[in-house]
């Protein structure tokens, strides 16, 4: 983690803005959002619902459903802007430079088709198979890096677990060993023991192969467990992003603050703490910083002037006129 | 009026003896046999009001229990009592009062309201039903009372269509709405697991203000300990239908006994990066998950499994004197 | 472990021939409800042709004899179950001495040929309307013009077969308008009897397919819709597959299977429906006959006609299934 300055990033988002086509005034579900995802590292894109996080990485596949588009920004991925590519050449780059682990892991799996044709599919549609001796040992071999047997690659969908569907769809975003990997979510649907054995078992596996993650999430905890630099973000803009330590030792924007506080302990007894207001509109945003209605921070220049995101720290940025400064670490 | 006094003094509000819940097996619907409920076995003091969590993954019979306690599942054997009363003997007048005494809030409070009406007709209906106000104007003063009770102004919920409203004041008005009543018993099934975090203390604050200044018991089914954690009083673990350990919560969690408590415990991730889950994996036998018939149904998943565990269900064991009480053969003498 | 067990294939089968059981004795109870004495009727009818039977008396119970009907009531049925079951309908009474099961017979192969061709016709091009339409990548140019072809759906199928004889019959003269065949061909397996079939099929198959299949097309175009929306779809692209396997494996292969389930729903509604086709186009099939038998008033006829329809939607139903856990594999008869 420690050298993380000097890896090469493999995905460049920058201004990524996305438009939901639903009123007159399009509703900006994401607005000139812009990180890198370093070589083999895992970053976390973490906030509340509606805060543009599932969008953005929707986006990053161009997989936004209508009324949802892309109204600007670019995303590059060794060296090809995503955003630019025709149909066809978009087919081809898809899986082989990105690939995704879908959130509703128990609907993600075609219902009609045995695992083995899923994952088949995936790989014939972009490499030569080598002939179908060479398809299936390929196939065991993915489900054995996943942790389940031989046997599962007969089987359908509604006959496995859904712990066993997820680590189906880790085996198969990993099967063209893609640099960069989307998990939205993947492990939102499981209960707490499984989601442990496939979280740990997907940093893993990503480790091995050199893959980078972004990790779409809503759980600090999960966040804490699984990144390495963590992304925050809040009615559509990033608010916040930093390497996991830093951030979750010394969180610089309110909002992170807030995040991070809102997680029950298992350990200590604290009393509950009740934060006013609820997630914002995106209909009806405040001028200024969106987060200022419900920041306990705030100060006049907050409600007329959106912050922008900028350096607070070597490798800290953070999207507040009024950052935390009793920072004891740095 | 000696035997209403005595009921308030020794029987507890809620009692679920031995309660046994299969599912399946029938010659219709053929197949596997899904135990539910093995002789579960809780109580719920009257005074003072508790908060007593039922916690567990998926299919541990968490909602099972919760539909039995608010009449929806027939237990196949066994008794829900409330207030000493057996739910399946009431009268007529005994059931009424017991629909009024208990009240439920749920995990997707949409799926509650029927999108044509306002939000008023939720309230509306049960003030008509139970009678609960006489005349207009009453009913309106109670309605708005409710509603601060959950922190939310009427003028902003009342005469909306329920998609107008967020997720959040959904949940908040399905409480107002089981507080109008004046229950004292609320089953809360996971009424936290889809809501975000601000929004999740929001809910678990007014459960904790219902229990101390309205003196309401809750019946807090959950698969999130770490909320369990903070409001409960008491807390059952429950696995594939058997209370593997109940007792008070600083106990249960605190200082865990049963093997799978603490691998649900060690499986939380917490917010804090040096805290890690540590590299030690728990057993990953989810691939030859087995039913269990007489067993412990942890068996297969447990580091510490013994033989005597495929045998028989062990018998639940109270480790000292506040209640702490844990089912596993490590603990048997 | 997928597939069809043979305890599910007994059970279905157990049902198949309780359907077809209580469709009989529905059929036995029902005319013996009614007022009137069928033979009296035949005798009156006979009476009335010849203008005076001698011995009407003698010759009543004499034929009541014959027929059966003194006998007690349950000797009838049970009689009337094996006959069935043996496929012996009885005597048609206004073709007297030709048997039900031979009228039955001749008219069968052109209903099911006519019935089943038009049946699977309408389903196919309407699902792959519906499917075209549901299906977002589509070309806009077909999307737009796809719908016009459906403009026949809220018609009747009758009134579509008079337009349809008023038009190409009677206007354009490039379609024969009634039976099966051409009067000077002979049935035998030739080209010109062949051709002269389907020239002559045409149009009432015509008649059934464009009425039917937007029932077809509306509704697999709402499940490819709802379908779009899947996490699998969603995937799918992500996968960059080719659309042509997004849209078939991926897309059509899930919408289709509710089609299937009202297919076997809607087989009745449909030989139902074709009778009146049928009879507008005096087509041989179950349906004239069916039409003839009750125009004559001749019981046994329309009997024997509905005891077949019975069978025959019974049976279809029965073979879709057994299809449907090959093709939804999530459905399995391992019990139950």
């Amino acid at each position: 983690m420690s050298n993380r300055t000097t890896a090469a990033a493999v995905c460049e988002v920058r201004n990524l803005t996305v438009h939901y086509d639903v009123s007159a005034t399009p509703v900006v579900a994401a607005n000139e959002v812009s990180f890198d995802v370093y070589e083999g590292e895992t970053l976390g894109l973490v906030g509340e619902s509606g805060c543009g996080k599932s969008t953005t990485a929707m986006a990053m596949l161009r997989l936004l459903q209508t009324p949802g588009r892309v109204a600007g920004g670019s995303v590059n991925i060794a060296g090809v802007d995503i955003m630019r590519l025709r149909p066809a050449a978009l087919r081809d780059f898809r899986w082989r430079n990105i690939a995704l682990i879908p959130q509703g892991a128990m609907n993600a799996l075609n219902p009609v088709m045995r695992i083995e044709k899923q994952l088949a599919d995936a790989i014939a549609a972009h490499a030569d198979t080598g002939g179908r001796q060479a398809l299936r040992a390929r196939i065991g071999e993915l489900l054995e890096m996943v942790g389940l047997p031989a046997d599962v690659r007969r089987l359908y969908p509604h006959e496995l677990s859904g712990g066993m569907k997820q680590r189906v769809c880790v085996a198969m975003a990993v099967a063209l060993n893609p640099p960069l990997v989307i998990a939205d979510e993947p492990t939102s649907a499981l209960d707490v023991v499984v989601q442990r054995l496939v979280a740990q078992s997907l940093i893993r596996i990503k480790e091995t192969l050199g893959i980078a993650m972004v990790l779409i999430g809503h759980d600090m905890g999960l966040m804490a467990q699984l990144t390495d630099r963590v992304a925050v973000m809040y009615a559509g803009r990033i608010m916040e992003i930093a390497p996991t330590d830093i951030l979750f030792k010394a969180p610089l924007h309110p909002y992170t603050q807030q995040l991070i506080d809102s997680v029950p302990s298992i350990r200590v007894k604290k009393p509950l703490r009740v934060f006013p207001g609820g997630p914002p509109d995106l209909r009806n945003l405040p001028p200024g910083c969106p987060f200022e209605p419900r920041c306990p921070k705030a100060i006049t220049i907050c409600r007329g002037e959106t912050p922008a995101l900028k350096a607070c720290g070597e490798k800290q940025y953070a999207a507040c006129h009024v950052p935390n400064t009793n920072r004891n670490n740095i | 009026m000696t035997t209403a006094s005595e009921k308030t003094a020794n029987t507890p509000l809620l009692e679920v003896r031995d309660a046994v819940k299969v599912y399946g097996g029938g010659f219709l619907s053929g197949g596997r046999r899904v135990h539910a409920l093995r002789e579960v076995s809780l109580s719920l003091d009257a005074t003072p009001a508790r908060i007593t969590a039922v916690a567990g993954e998926s299919g541990s019979g968490k909602s099972t229990l919760a539909g039995a306690v608010l009449g929806f599942v027939q237990l196949d054997a066994g008794h829900v009592l409330f207030e000493g009363q057996d739910v399946a003997a009431m009268s007529r007048n005994q059931r009424f009062n017991y629909r009024r005494s208990v009240q439920a809030i749920f995990q997707d409070p949409y799926a509650v309201f029927n999108p044509f009406f306002h939000t008023d007709h939720l309230f509306n209906l049960v003030m008509r039903r139970f009678g609960i106000a006489k005349g207009r104007k009453a009913a309106r003063a109670r309605i708005v009372e409710a509603l601060e009770t959950v922190g939310l102004r009427s003028d902003d919920v009342l005469g909306k269509h329920p998609h107008q409203l967020s997720g959040g004041q959904r949940q908040r008005i399905m409480i107002a709405r089981a507080c109008m009543m004046a229950p004292k018993l609320i089953v809360a099934d996971e009424p936290v697991s889809m809501v975000d975090a601000s929004l999740r203390s929001t809910i678990l604050d007014i459960m904790l203000r219902l229990r101390d200044d309205n003196n309401i018991s809750f019946l807090y089914i959950t698969h999130d300990l770490s909320t369990a954690y903070q409001i409960c009083d008491d807390i059952h673990i429950f696995y594939q239908g058997a209370q593997v350990e109940s007792g008070p919560v600083d106990a249960v969690l605190g200082n865990a006994k049963h093997p799978y408590t603490q691998l649900l415990i060690a499986s939380i991730p917490e917010p804090d990066p040096t805290r890690g889950w540590g590299t030690q994996l728990p057993p990953d036998d989810e691939n030859n998950d087995r039913d269990i018939i007489n067993g412990c149904p942890f068996y297969p998943r447990c580091p510490k499994r013994m033989e005597q565990c495929v045998a028989h269900l062990p018998a639940r064991v109270s480790l000292d004197d506040t209640g702490h009480q844990v089912a596993c053969h490590l603990f048997v003498k | 472990m997928r597939g069809i067990t043979k305890g599910y294939l007994i059970k279905r089968l157990t049902m198949l021939v309780l359907t077809v059981w209580l469709g009989l004795t529905l059929m036995f109870i029902i005319p013996r409800l009614a007022p009137g004495d069928p033979v009296a009727a035949m005798v009156s009818r006979l009476s009335a042709q010849a203008g005076r039977v001698e011995q009407s008396e003698q010759m009543i119970q004499a034929w009541q004899e014959r027929f059966g009907l003194d006998a007690p009531m349950y000797v009838q049925y049970f009689r009337y179950l094996g006959n069935s079951f043996r496929f012996r309908l009885g005597y048609s009474m206004a073709y007297f001495p030709t048997t039900v099961e031979e009228m039955v017979m001749r008219a069968m192969p052109w209903t099911l040929g006519l019935l089943t061709i038009a049946t699977l016709m309408s389903f196919t091009v309407g699902i792959a309307i519906g499917a075209l339409i549901g299906w977002r990548p589509t070309p806009r140019v077909v999307r737009t013009l796809l719908p016009v072809s459906l403009c026949f759906t809220s018609i009747p199928p009758f009134m579509l077969g008079i337009l349809l004889i008023y038009v190409f019959a009677f206007g354009f003269r490039v379609l024969p308008f009634a039976g099966a065949y051409a009067r000077g061909v002979s049935p035998a397996f030739s080209w010109a009897f062949v051709s002269s079939v389907i020239q002559h099929g045409t149009l009432p198959a015509a008649a059934v397919v464009l009425t039917s299949m937007g029932h077809w097309a509306l509704g697999m175009r709402a499940m490819m819709i709802t379908n779009a929306g899947e996490d699998y779809m969603v995937l799918a692209q992500a996968k960059g597959l080719r659309p042509g396997r997004v849209f078939w494996m991926y897309g059509v292969r899930n919408a289709i299977l509710p089609q299937v389930t009202a297919l076997a729903l809607s087989i009745g509604v449909i030989a139902g429906g074709s009778i009146i086709v049928e009879y507008i186009f005096t087509y041989p099939g179950m349906g004239y006959l069916l039409y003839q038998g009750i125009v004559n008033n001749d019981y046994p006829l329309i009997q024997g006609v509905v005891f077949v329809l019975i069978c025959g939607v019974a049976v279809a139903v029965f073979i879709i299934d057994l299809l449907y856990p090959f093709i939804d594999p999530r459905i399995t008869y391992e019990r139950g």
